[in-house]
């Protein structure tokens, strides 16, 4: 009896170690490359860094009147969205190799997936981009031109607006990663359409005066003076 | 010279090769004042040049309302009026805008009639009398001076943008005293002609309300001699009902940040300013002063105040920003916009344009409120004042942003490092 509880035991820790065997180089290996490419995602970014500011590449885009991407950029430097982007890459695909050693017998499937995706994902990050970029334009665009016809809820006009295109470009994007399906495209038709709502809210209450100014001159005869007659050139 | 380019339509008697005086009227979609200008033009060249041999010309590439079958209706009457159409190379050249293509046809024609003057008109300038060609054409002719601008007579509170904005920048800049720069009408010398097609002034970009700024500064930093005429009052057809009041704005300020972007070596080195010389006497302005509601222009002002702060933020220093809260918790304009608070927005927003710190379209248009908060409390400051108290308070201000001046050139040069 003594022999088979020794023989259990003995099973027992080989069949551990084994696994541990197995598990540990794996792990060190994730580890090994997230490490890796975390120094080599650094030090490329910083090369990128270095030579970007020896080019004066922000005042260069500057000059070649490429603000939107100066706007989207941390501290509007494009130099360090590009550091950024750089680290990041070298770091994610350290993590995919970590992981594709790592998981060589427990997720084969992974991987494969993950590499088929990311020509939509990259798409769907460039849409959700696009749209950021266009949000912040058009919220601006709209405040400022609310601003100058003396709307009063010009704020929540250009708020209104910001949203419709970020819950857009979201949508679309969700939409082309084949995330959610009918939710997603119900959510936006609530979304958008209570947005849709507000916007005609806005308008409708925030420039009330300037309609009814409007119709007052029409219905008023010509010879009324105007509100400011002034030349301002 | 560029005959063969242009498609210049003459009748008999055969057409002049020479004229002394060159006046050229560029003209798109202005087909109900085009025939007066040109008339009046006329009568004016029949006037005063009895001893000179000039021409009249009407240049126009793009009209679609009847404007050039007007310039033909008027040849029957005068065969010597000469009409510069669309030319094939016009047509398929880039071309920065269509009033900048027609200014440029009238400047060759006057370089190829070896005029010693060019007069270019304003088409929709309805209030025109005939003696203003004798009166901006004299100071070229007898007096060799390079390029002469009108000052149009105005209401006092009129002229807005001029006297808070484009009088003071362009003294402080330049170091000329040009009251009105942007009169849409002026007299040019042969030898500024000559310069103006030599350096391709006109090939750059420039929007149609830019020439006169383009050409101002062109003839400022080029050392050539300007001076000034007193005119009656200028009335243009359709002004103030097809452009907003920041359209309009953005319109004038983009194109005095361009040129002084194009500039720069010249503007910073002048310091203080110099009178520039006058022709005429002032012509009183008649009729009492349009109303103006300055209380809804600082409620604008204080709207900007609420509403746009993230968007001056990118180019106001914090301490400004901080002025203008505060100034914004008023009422009414009694505070007001100090001088050297005013000038350096103006030239805040100079430097936000040169570093296209947003889009700049954006950026001129977000200058609306404050330009309007400006003035409402100048109308609360001298709109009781009579017009020389007016006249005076704008020189004040304009002496203000000569003083600044050292603030906008440091900007300029630290925009990182100084910043207050």
């Amino acid at each position: 009896m003594w022999d088979q509880i020794k023989g259990a035991l003995y099973g027992a820790t080989h069949r551990v170690l084994v696994g541990v065997a197995n598990f540990l180089p794996g792990l060190l290996a994730l580890v090994l490359a997230v490490l890796l490419s975390s120094l080599v995602g650094w030090a490329l970014g910083a090369l990128v860094g270095l030579i970007l500011r020896a080019l004066d590449f922000d005042k260069r885009l500057q000059k070649w009147g490429t603000v939107a991407l100066a706007e989207w950029s941390p501290k509007n430097s494009p130099t360090l969205l590009l550091r950024k982007t750089v680290t990041w890459t070298v770091v994610v695909l350290g993590w995919l190799v970590g992981l594709t050693a790592f998981g060589a017998g427990v997720t084969p499937q992974l991987i494969p997936h993950v590499v088929e995706s990311l020509p939509n994902l990259g798409t769907a990050i460039i849409v959700v981009l696009l749209g950021v970029l266009l949000a912040r334009f058009l919220a601006r665009a709209v405040l400022i031109s609310a601003v100058n016809m003396q709307i009063q809820s010009a704020r929540l006009l250009s708020l209104a607006v910001k949203w419709l295109v970020l819950v857009l470009a979201a949508a679309m994007a969700l939409d082309h990663l084949r995330v959610g399906g009918e939710i997603v495209r119900l959510g936006f038709a609530i979304l958008f359409g209570g947005i849709v709502l507000a916007l005609a809210l806005a308008i409708g209450l925030g420039s009330k005066e300037i309609v009814s100014r409007s119709w007052e001159r029409q219905t008023h005869s010509k010879a009324d003076p105007p509100d400011d007659a002034l030349k301002h050139l | 010279m560029h005959d063969s380019n242009q498609r210049i339509a003459t009748a008999a008697p055969a057409p002049p090769t020479t004229a002394e005086i060159v006046v050229g009227v560029p003209s798109c979609n202005h087909a109900g004042t085009v025939a007066l200008v040109l008339r009046t033009a006329q009568t004016g060249l029949g006037e005063f040049g009895s001893g000179q041999s000039s021409l009249l010309v009407s240049a126009d590439t793009q009209s679609s309302d009847g404007t050039r079958e007007q310039v033909r209706g008027l040849r029957a009457e005068n065969p010597l009026l000469r009409e510069l159409g669309p030319t094939e190379r016009a047509a398929g050249a880039a071309s920065p805008g269509v009033e900048v293509r027609e200014l440029r046809m009238i400047l060759e024609q006057a370089l190829q009639m070896r005029a010693r003057a060019c007069l270019v008109l304003d088409a929709s300038l309805t209030s025109m009398a005939p003696d203003w060609v004798a009166q901006l054409v004299r100071p070229v002719l007898d007096e060799q001076f390079d390029m002469v601008v009108p000052c149009f007579a105005r209401h006092k509170l009129d002229g807005g943008i001029s006297n808070g904005i484009v009088y003071p920048l362009t003294r402080a800049l330049y170091g000329k005293r040009v009251r009105q720069a942007l009169g849409g009408v002026f007299a040019l010398s042969s030898r500024l002609v000559e310069r103006f097609l030599a350096r391709r002034v006109w090939d750059i970009e420039v929007s149609a309300l830019g020439t006169d700024a383009r050409a101002m500064t062109e003839a400022i930093c080029g050392e050539y001699a300007v001076c000034q005429v007193f005119l009656g009052p200028a009335e243009h057809a359709g002004s103030g009902s097809s452009l907003d009041l920041s359209s309009i704005l953005a319109g004038v300020m983009g194109s005095v940040f361009d040129e002084m972007n194009r500039n720069v070596a010249f503007w910073q080195k002048v310091r203080g300013s110099q009178p520039v010389r006058w022709f005429g006497t002032p012509v009183e302005m008649g009729g009492n002063p349009p109303p103006v509601d300055a209380h809804k222009m600082w409620e604008s002002f204080r709207l900007g105040c609420r509403t746009l702060q993230d968007v001056w933020a990118a180019v106001l220093p914090p301490a400004t920003l901080l002025a203008l809260k505060y100034l914004a918790r008023d009422d009414a304009a009694g505070a007001g916009l100090a001088d050297d608070l005013w000038a350096r927005i103006v030239y805040d927003f100079a430097l936000g344009y040169r570093l296209a710190v947003m889009n700049r379209g954006h950026l001129l248009r977000a200058l609306t409120p404050l330009y309007l908060g400006w003035l409402a409390s100048f109308v609360h400051e001298v709109g009781a004042a009579p017009a020389q108290d007016v006249e005076r308070r704008v020189q004040q201000l304009s002496m203000v942003y000569e003083a600044q001046k050292p603030y906008l050139i440091s900007r300029w040069r630290w925009p990182d490092r100084f910043n207050p």
